[in-house]
């Protein structure tokens, strides 16, 4: 068990990191993988669309068509980040569009909305 | 409605997880996003340092998005990103600062009395941490910050439980000096 001093002592220091934590800048551009050439992704992508050609026509060749099946969509209860109830709505949106399969556009806007909330100034404002 | 869970208890959906290690970046961001707040907090208290804890959650996200895979189920997840953050900046002290005393004399304990109230009336707490090295403030900060026994501290930083709990003595003792020092040139 902690001293009383002990206590105090996490109680200023907590305080002092959360302050600080909340000011530093870290984008998640500085952490994604960087995208590959257009060269090389042309590459792949004529690659795959040969081989998923050639794959329906095999499969059209040798059997008949299956049924088709319908896409499992799993939609568990999405987290909450935090008590700020803007954010915790926005960040079901976000994972709810990422399991529908929202298209690019559609998540870089959420995530626009998310940085101006949780952007050092707009933490401070609400401390 | 209950408590959110908040830092490294965040609860990740298990799409979302799974959809991290198979490499999707959209989802990679989610986890990202959720974390970010707890990595940078630990880096901060460990690094006392805002260039240096940005630079290792970098690498600390880096390093996850490699081997979270390694993680069976979606609920260890923030454990096992914990130990990570806490073994990067670890690793970078040990290559910054190479420990070599590990046969420390034995030192009294600390007489801290009656310093609480004091400790929560200073206004320059970023001096106070200060008085420590790297070593003694990754200690401190793992043992009343983080909540790990000492016992957990030595093995994180394969040093033996006694000396831990010396240096953590010595820690103390430091920060006391300078609060009675400050309280004396203050009164």
């Amino acid at each position: 068990m902690k001293s009383r001093d002990e206590q105090a002592l996490q109680q200023r220091w907590h305080k002092h990191v959360d302050e600080q934590a909340n000011t530093i800048e870290l984008a998640w551009q500085q952490i994604a993988p960087k995208p590959q050439p257009i060269s090389q992704r042309l590459w792949w992508l004529a690659t795959a669309a040969a081989l998923v050609v050639a794959v329906t026509y095999l499969g059209w060749q040798q059997q008949p068509p299956s049924p088709a099946r319908s896409v499992a969509t799993n939609l568990e209860q999405p987290m909450l980040l935090a008590d700020n109830y803007r954010l915790t709505q926005l960040d079901k949106q976000i994972q709810l569009a990422l399991l529908r399969g929202a298209d690019t556009a559609t998540l870089d806007s959420l995530w626009q909305q998310r940085a101006q909330l949780t952007s050092p100034q707009a933490l401070q404002a609400t401390q | 409605m209950g408590a959110t869970p908040k830092g490294f208890g965040c609860e990740l959906s298990p799409s979302i997880f799974k959809a991290a290690v198979r490499g999707r970046q959209q989802a990679q961001r989610v986890v990202f996003e959720t974390y970010k707040p707890a990595v940078l907090r630990t880096l901060m208290g460990l690094c006392h340092d805002r260039e240096l804890a940005r630079d290792l959650a970098q690498d600390v996200f880096i390093q996850t998005f490699r081997k979270m895979h390694q993680v069976r189920q979606p609920q260890a997840f923030g454990g096992w990103l914990k130990q990570l953050t806490i073994r990067t900046a670890l690793a970078h002290f040990r290559v910054q600062q190479p420990q070599s005393s590990s046969n420390l004399p034995e030192v009294a304990d600390p007489t801290w009395h009656s310093m609480a109230d004091w400790l929560t009336q200073l206004a320059d707490v970023e001096q106070l941490i200060k008085q420590l090295d790297d070593h003694e403030r990754s200690i401190v900060w793992l043992y009343v910050g983080e909540g790990y026994s000492h016992q957990e501290i030595a093995e994180l930083t394969h040093t033996p439980p006694a000396t831990i709990r010396q240096q953590y003595r010595r820690a103390l003792i430091k920060l006391h000096r300078y609060l009675s020092e400050e309280q004396h040139e203050k009164s």
